[in-house]
Order: structure tokens, then sequence, then C-alpha cells
């Protein structure tokens, strides 16, 4: 236990020197250039400062941040259900597979436009165009954890007269469950820097209207204000949820 | 007073695109509280004969009626593999199985200290050796309190000393919790040392050869030399009373069957 625990100071002293360093190069970089357009470390750190202290900051990751979650929720669930059937149908999987790789290299900008012109600048089409953009990726994710189910679990299930939902949650879902965190993961990567252009192209808050309205004013420092605090929110929130939740899910392996 | 009866016409898989006879007109009954097994070569038929007894697969003619003596009773399944929930621990596995309320885990945990795992309750199977989950999926097996239990080379991949151990403790526990057991084997020798009757059957496709009751006492049964005897009396019969038409393939199969 102790040599874990001196592993863990020992690898977060490491991380903490390697990030201390960039900050240090970047203001070496920001020194050498002395542009207002290059904003050294310290700026921008004030500006963070500043617009919590003015409230704004918080109001506006806290927007996108429920944007994220919701869309990504969305998207999770729905691309989830798509998945798993496919997985399990051979030939629905025949059937819809075009369509999946259709939607798969739909560009983002395109379904964002469209949404906004079909269902209006409103919230319900922001999210929606942010989840149809990432429903492919986590249906094709899932597609892979249906196909890699094993029968000699269901049999058992079977003989031993699980109802639908015990195997649902004792059998099928522990085995999606790697693949759930797949996409999960690459879904919050994907999922928050849509969620920016859609603020961007069409609502009047979040992280994305704000770096919209800084790039007007040409204001770098801001933008990377706003840049920096929501990377800070995304590496929270893997840390305290994603990680310990795939930490429990994985209990049982050696 | 039977429990089972079992008529199998035919039984056929797609292969590659064509079809393979698996069994073929296998017709036999088990009588209630009968300990039976089911001993034949190597990929005969003898998994899917189980797999089609415990409605895994309908897909064959014929027809299976579970008898009085087992009807609305549950089933219990010794898998070739342990097959337990590796994210599920010894005890969730088989309480999800038998019944997740207080009384039925109390139960659970008796059994447990009778399988020999007591203060494994809440491993999970991954850190179990081989023959503990064997134990484990025997237990489970007997929790569900099954009127008829379908065994499938549950011993095998282990060596020869746990093979015995859990040998002993399947007897134990089927003196103490009364059922109707169906043990598939090709090992004549694990066969005669368990069964009261054995049921001999032919290379694929499957066919009834032999029909042998096993009169041995307790004590022989634990006596090498007396199964020995008996496998050299009654097995080599049984080799020679081979059905028509199987020829050369199946004596190959059964002399190394009765090969030390």
């Amino acid at each position: 236990m102790a040599t874990v625990t001196a592993h863990m100071a020992q690898r977060t002293l490491w991380t903490g020197a390697s990030f201390a360093l960039l900050v240090v190069v970047w203001g070496a970089f920001a020194w050498v250039a002395d542009n207002r357009f290059f904003p050294a470390p310290l700026p921008v750190f004030a500006r963070m400062a500043d617009e919590i202290a003015r409230g704004d900051l918080f109001f506006h990751v806290g927007v996108t941040l429920w944007r994220v979650a919701a869309s990504f929720m969305l998207a999770l669930i729905i691309g989830s259900a798509i998945g798993i059937v496919m997985g399990l149908n051979k030939r629905l999987d025949w059937f819809f597979d075009g369509w999946l790789v259709l939607f798969l290299n739909m560009p983002a900008l395109v379904t964002i436009i469209l949404c906004y012109i079909w269902f209006g600048l409103n919230e319900t089409a922001a999210m929606l165009a942010v989840a149809i953009n990432k429903i492919p990726n986590t249906a094709v994710t899932l597609r892979e954890g249906a196909r890699a189910l094993d029968r000699d679990y269901d049999e058992m299930a079977s003989v031993f007269e699980f109802d639908v939902w015990k195997t649902f949650r004792h059998v099928t879902m522990p085995q999606l469950m790697p693949y759930i965190a797949a996409a999960a993961r690459s879904g919050l990567a994907l999922v928050w820097k849509i969620v920016l252009v859609v603020e961007l192209l069409g609502r009047p808050n979040g992280v994305g209207f704000q770096l919209y309205t800084y790039f007007q004013l040409f204001d770098v420092t801001g933008i990377l204000a706003y840049a920096l605090a929501f990377i800070l929110v995304v590496q929270v929130i893997e840390i305290t949820i994603l990680q310990p939740w795939e930490a429990a899910a994985n209990r049982w392996r050696r | 007073m039977s429990a089972l009866t079992v008529r199998i016409d035919h039984k056929a898989y797609a292969l590659n695109g064509g079809g393979v006879v698996a069994i073929e007109g296998l017709t036999f009954n088990v009588a209630a509280n009968e300990f039976v097994c089911i001993l034949g070569p190597s990929g005969c038929g003898k998994t899917t004969t189980l797999n089609l007894i415990a409605g895994l697969d309908k897909d064959f003619r014929g027809e299976i009626t579970r008898g009085q003596a087992i009807a609305g009773r549950r089933l219990g399944y010794v898998f070739q593999t342990p097959r337990l929930l590796p994210w599920r621990s010894v005890t969730d596995n088989i309480a999800i199985a038998a019944g997740e309320d207080m009384k039925t885990r109390r139960k659970i945990g008796v059994l447990l200290k009778e399988v020999g795992l007591a203060g494994f309750e809440h491993a999970f199977p991954g850190q179990l050796s081989l023959g503990m989950q064997r134990r484990a999926a025997l237990a489970r097996a007997f929790a569900v309190e099954p009127g008829l239990l379908l065994m499938d080379e549950p011993f095998v991949s282990l060596d020869e000393e746990t093979a015995v151990r859990l040998r002993a403790l399947l007897m134990h526990l089927w003196r103490e919790h009364p059922v109707t057991v169906l043990f598939v084997t090709h090992d004549s020798r694990e066969a005669i040392q368990l069964g009261q009757r054995l049921l001999v059957l032919s290379a694929s496709p499957a066919r009834l050869v032999a029909d042998l009751p096993v009169p041995l006492s307790a004590e022989e049964r634990a006596d090498p030399a007396a199964i020995e005897r008996f496998r050299k009396e009654k097995l080599a019969f049984a080799a020679e009373a081979r059905a028509p038409g199987d020829g050369a393939q199946y004596d190959a199969q059964m002399d190394r069957a009765l090969q030390p």
C-alpha cells in the first residue's frame, strides 16, 4: 500500500513538472513573440480569475456542460440501442450498414446547419445536431460489443430461468460495459468539441458563443481563458466520474 | 416411475452448407432419482443430447417428456466449462440462479460450505482455481433444487486427484439431495464409478449400443480394481454389441475408450 501511494505521489510530481514546463515554454514563446495576439500565461490566468469573479465563466461553462451532458446521454442511449440491435440481427445489420457508413461520413457542420434550418435556432435543434453526430460512432462500437456476446452465458441464463431483466442486468450489460465505456470516452471528447461549434453557429450563450464573441473582438486572451477553463472541466469529469466508474465496472478482472 | 422419456428420431446440424447427422434413433428412459451415465466417444452427440433434453435446442424430430416425478421442478445443468459470470461473486452467481432472498442466500452459504468453498463466498470466479470454479458450478446446480440434473463432462481438464475428490463430492451431494442425474462422459472409469446405469452410445451419429446396470457397491466403486474388472467384462461386450453398420470406426473409438 505504501509503495502504491509513493508511486502515485511520484507520478503526480512528474505530471506536475511536465505541466509547469509547458507553461514555461508557452511563456517563453509569448515573450519572444511579444505580440498582443499571443498572450503570456499570466494574463490568461488573470482573465480566467476575472471571468470567474464576474460569474460569466461559470454561467457559460455550465450552459455548455448541460448541452454536452444532454446530447451525450441522448447519443449514448440511441446509439447503443441501434448498435446492439444491429449486432444481434444479421439481416438488420446488412440492411442498415450502408446508412451507418453514410452518417459516419457526414460532416458535423452539415448536420448542424440542416438541424438549425429544419428545426429553428433552438435548444432542441442544437442537441439533436450534436447527438446525430455521435450516434453512428456509438452504434459501431456497441455493434462490436453485441457481436462478441458469449452464447454460452445465454444458454446458462436460459437453463436457470433468468427473466429478461435478470439476463440484461447480470449477463448482457456486464459484457457490453467495456464497449459502452469506450464509446463514452471517445464520445465525451467528440461531443464537447461539436457542442462548441453548435453554440458558435446559433446559440446566445455557452463557451462556443463566448469564443465567437472574443473572436470578433480579436481578444485572444479571452479565447485562451475559456478554452483552458473547459479543458480543465473535462479533465475533472474524466478523473472524478469516468475513471472511477470504469474501475468499479472492471473490479472483477484480475 | 419414469422421470424422463427421451426419443430422438433425428437430429442434424447445418455445417459448411451441408447437413451432418448428429443423432439417429436414440431412445431411453430414466427413472426418478436414478443416476445415469451416458458414455460415448468424443464428438458423438452427447452434449447435443443434453441440450435437446434441456430445451436449449428445439430443432429435432422426436419427443422428450419429463415424467410426473420431475414435472414442474427446475432444471440443473453443470456445463463442460463452469460458465460462472466472471463479474459476479460466487454467492451472487448462485443467488441469481436460485433466488436472491435472505433465506435462499443462507441456504447457499450452507451449500458452499458443503462443497468446500467456505471463505470464498465473495470471491470472483477469476480468483478461483478451475477445480474451485467447478465446485461453485456444482453448488449452483444443486441450489436450484432441481428435479433433473444434467452434467456435461463436468470434471474434464482437472488433474486426476481433483477429479477424484469432485466425484466423491458429487456422490455425497446426490445422496444428500436426491435428484435424477444424467451424467455425460467419455471416460468409462468415471462412468462406472458414478452411474447406477450406463447408456453406451456409438460414434456419430449417436445411437444406443448398450444399456447396462452397474450393480456395484459403494466400496467397489471406490476400488479401482473392481472398476477395471467391470470394464473388462461388460464394456468389452458392449463394444461387440455395436449397432449394425457402425463398423470399424466405432470399434476404434471404443477401443480407445477402453485403453488404460
